[in-house]
């Protein structure tokens, strides 16, 4: 039987977890909404961006010139792995999830990684510290991304990126991240961002828009502003120049998009995890308040016990 | 009368209808005004500059980005992608 004293510390101490996991759930629940926000906002620019280049390769294919075709497919060699984690802890399964899914993409290349044909770029702590345990080093490790990234955050690592590639030191990037569908849930996805896939850009553009509901009405806005016809553009300088300060603008709005779902898939799991806690604890506290009640009245029915038993004792010696 | 609408990965920073745009482009400072023909250019640093109905000036910096006039129909639209 514990005594007295010690179960009121545990329930003292679980109370106390109790209220901080409550308030993480309730800033992990803001984080997350805001992070949302965040890839609506940029949504607009998304769409413009790949409306342009719808139009130009347009352009180009009617015109009947070469498009500089680096951006879009060339033999792999190479392989950049980016891998999108967390900085922290106390996410639940987010981090192994995704960890698996690398290991996963490990096994099945096995002979390429030990060629030496993959490097790796990695955000959040958990996926550095990965990476160095398969004892290789990260060309580029970032943390601080967590909360929720910003435009400026991604600048260096969309340079990194594009420099490598455009360098030839890979020549495909994948990217290991949580895709963010709804607050109750959330996937691993790999994605190959470079070379581009217009589909999948548009893909994931499109992701960011629901077909229904609050915010739907934009595609129709959209609509209006869509030229039915291939236009007669004057480019300037020359469309193939235009298409080549594009391009970067493009790798940067996929990253961030990636981004912005990684932070709000980080915080919705953080918050779902933090909700089984604050309702575990929630129970302890339950629990342990029984047992000390239950201790509380043994112990004053033993002390009357005890009680009427030495009034009896005195009684009868009188 | 022509709409414009400025975007950046933050969000839309402008949109209205406007008199004039003027805008630092690759080849060299360009004013556009409704009916403009077609265009599309990539931007270098600066500010570029809307004129609206009533005449007010408003300035948006520009780090990079692209500018597409679509001369269509139903009007002269101008998307400013701006960083």
């Amino acid at each position: 039987m514990a005594s007295l004293n010690n179960l009121k510390k545990r329930i003292n101490g679980v109370k106390s977890i109790n209220q901080i996991t409550a308030a993480m759930e309730l800033v992990a629940a803001t984080k997350m909404r805001k992070a949302q926000e965040a890839a609506l906002a940029s949504r607009f620019y998304a769409f413009d961006a790949l409306e342009i280049l719808g139009n130009i390769t347009n352009y180009l294919a009617k015109s009947g010139m070469e498009i500089g075709k680096t951006f879009f497919s060339r033999p792999v060699e190479k392989t950049l792995l980016l891998i999108v984690t967390s900085d922290k802890g106390l996410v639940g399964s987010f981090n192994s999830s995704i960890l698996k899914k690398v290991e996963k993409f490990l096994k099945e290349n096995e002979e390429d990684f030990k060629a030496g044909k993959f490097s790796f770029v990695t955000v959040g702590q958990k996926g550095t510290d990965y990476v160095r345990r398969l004892g290789v080093e990260p060309l580029g490790h970032f943390s601080n991304y967590g909360d929720i990234v910003d435009v400026e955050e991604i600048e260096e690592l969309t340079e990194i990126l594009n420099r490598g590639y455009q360098r030839k030191e890979w020549d495909r990037i994948v990217s290991f991240s949580m895709n963010f569908t709804s607050a109750l849930s959330q996937e691993v996805v790999e994605r190959q961002i470079l070379p581009f896939e217009a589909t999948q850009i548009r893909k994931t553009v499109e992701e960011v828009v629901p077909n229904t509901g609050r915010y739907s009405e934009l595609k129709a806005e959209i609509a209006k502003r869509r030229a039915t016809e291939t236009l007669d553009y004057i480019m300037e300088p020359t469309p193939v120049e235009i298409l080549d300060d594009l391009l970067p603008h493009l790798l940067k709005v996929q990253v961030y998009h990636l981004m912005l779902e990684a932070n709000a898939s980080e915080h919705s799991s953080r918050r779902v995890t933090m909700k089984n806690a604050s309702d575990n604890a929630h129970d302890l506290t339950n629990e342990l308040t029984l047992a000390y009640n239950k201790t509380r009245q043994e112990m004053i029915t033993k002390e009357l016990g005890e009680l009427t038993g030495t009034v009896a004792a005195i009684t009868q010696n009188i | 009368m022509m709409h414009v609408r400025i975007d950046s990965l933050r969000g839309i920073l402008f949109e209205s209808d406007v008199e004039s745009l003027t805008v630092g482009t690759k080849s060299g400072e360009i004013t556009v005004l409704p009916n403009h023909r077609s265009l599309m250019t990539s931007l270098r640093p600066g500010a570029a500059k809307v004129i609206d109905a009533n005449g007010d000036e408003k300035y948006f910096e520009v780090k990079s980005g692209f500018l597409e006039v679509k001369n269509i129909k139903s009007g002269t639209f101008l998307t400013l992608l701006v960083d």
